[in-house]
């Protein structure tokens, strides 16, 4: 398998990251259909994950605070819910990273995959105390299907950087 | 300076072991400790009291565009599927509407009449008209993420005159109440969520009770109905419009399962929405009903009598 550290990347664009970002929010504002299964991942949530990875000068914890923000507002749910588990999982991940960096795809996939079930227990967590509330089970696949997304979301993402490194050579 | 020209370095210097002049960044942790603190700070203040309103109607706004955006897929999806369904299907759906026209003409002269009766007689009795005002349709955005709670949000909102409390319907029956108005668009609560009471009665006995929605997906509870009390599978429960929220005669439900166990004190009745809770696409939101009149005084529970009113009464 290619490791992530094996291969030059460009630097990145500074509108991609946004843009990216962006359209992570846009797909989550899909309206998706649950038929009492939550697969759908929180794109925003892998993505911020990923930028924090690689580009960790560029988006930090704060951006994981604001972009909380915007779930909590675009989701209904109480203010600050998602951004206080972005920012949890942000911290964590920023310690993992040096250790992540030099991992394969997958094996950066097995330790998003407790980072994004932290978030959702955190978010649940918040949810019973303030109103009581316990979603079923079936909420927890969606952080698995995250984890499971990730080396194709990775793939794709560094296509651009990778792509013209190597017409360059 | 330094900071455009990092890049080349990043991966040889660390970060941790730079010399505190090349960044002027806090630490992880102090970051942490800061916007979680924040983060902890808003929840409170949004669980407790709901100070935020206005922040969450402006950013609302602006996350507008994108949530239109994300209808678009759908909308052309839908499209494609319409351009591409069969004549003899529509020609099928077009004899089925006529005969549902007929159908409901009928049934709309009868209402008719019905109705300028009624407002003939409830001018001679000087009550005052309890009919909401006309509905408006609007159109679901999408259905809220939220896990938590049952939720979506539809394309009406203050600028539509939109109010909290006015319930939402589709073409089959009661479908939520409208809880939280933005801007330019709403958020419905849906009968389903979790201890979401609706006060109806069942039709067919007119016995009044209240209707809960469980959490899940297509399932509502009647609580603390007797054991003996007259209420069977297939019937069903409409609004009774006493608590001044919804008109009365809204349909509701329909009883599906009724389990009466020796050890309980209440039956346990479980019904189903008759209207598309989680199915439909298009709702009707109507107005807010007529104001009730004040609850009278003497029914009220007896408070603590004051010092000064006792003094009162005790003067003469």
């Amino acid at each position: 398998m290619r490791r992530s550290h094996q291969t030059l990347l460009l630097p990145v664009k500074p509108w991609f990251v946004w843009f990216s970002l962006l359209l992570g929010l846009l797909v989550n504002l899909l309206p998706w259909r649950n038929n009492g299964w939550m697969l759908q991942p929180d794109f925003v949530a892998v993505l911020l994950l990923y930028w924090n990875l690689y580009e960790p000068d560029r988006v930090s914890i704060g951006w994981g605070f604001a972009f909380g923000l915007l779930m909590d507002i675009a989701d209904t749910s109480l203010f600050g819910q998602h951004a206080l588990a972005y920012v949890i999982m942000l911290y964590l991940n920023i310690l993992l990273s040096r250790r992540m960096r030099l991992f394969g795809f997958w094996n950066q996939a097995i330790h998003v995959l407790p980072l994004l079930l932290l978030g959702s227990l955190v978010m649940s967590g918040i949810r019973l105390l303030a109103d009581g509330r316990l979603p079923s089970l079936t909420y927890f696949t969606a952080p698995a299907v995250g984890a499971l997304m990730w080396p194709l979301m990775v793939h794709l993402l560094q296509l651009p950087q990778r792509r013209a490194r190597e017409s360059e050579l | 300076m330094f900071a455009n020209s990092y890049y080349p370095l990043r991966w040889t210097v660390d970060k941790e072991t730079q010399p505190a002049f090349f960044g002027r960044r806090q630490s992880p942790l102090s970051k942490l400790l800061w916007f979680g603190a924040t983060s902890l700070i808003l929840l409170f203040t949004d669980s407790r009291f709901r100070y935020l309103e206005t922040i969450r109607d402006n950013v609302s706004v602006a996350l507008y565009p994108l949530q239109q955006a994300a209808m678009l897929p759908g909308k052309w999806m839908g499209s494609t599927q319409e351009f591409l369904t069969e004549q003899a299907t529509l020609k099928q759906e077009n004899q089925q509407l006529r005969l549902d026209r007929l159908r409901v003409t009928a049934r709309l002269q009868e209402a008719d009449e019905l109705a300028a009766e009624n407002t003939a007689l409830r001018k001679m009795l000087t009550l005052s008209l309890s009919y909401p005002e006309r509905g408006q349709v609007s159109e679901m955005l999408y259905a809220g993420r939220d896990p938590f709670t049952r939720k979506i949000i539809i394309d009406k909102g203050k600028s539509n005159n939109l109010t909290e409390g006015s319930p939402v319907l589709d073409a089959a029956g009661l479908v939520g109440q409208v809880t939280r108005v933005h801007q330019l668009m709403a958020e419905v609560t849906l009968i389903t969520d979790k201890g979401f009471p609706v006060p109806v009665e069942i039709t067919r006995t007119h016995q009044r009770t209240v209707v809960y929605g469980t959490g899940q997906d297509g399932w509502l509870e009647v609580r603390y109905l007797a054991l003996n009390s007259d209420i069977k599978p297939g019937d069903t429960l409409a609004t009774s419009g006493i608590d001044g929220t919804y008109p009365a005669g809204l349909i509701v439900a329909r009883v599906e399962r009724v389990e009466r166990a020796g050890g309980q004190p209440f039956a346990r009745i479980w019904c189903k929405p008759i209207g598309g809770v989680d199915r439909s696409r298009h709702y009707l939101v109507l107005g807010k009903p007529a104001e009730l009149p004040e609850y009278p005084a003497s029914a009220l529970p007896a408070e603590k009598p004051k010092k000064s009113v006792k003094a009162k009464k005790h003067a003469p």
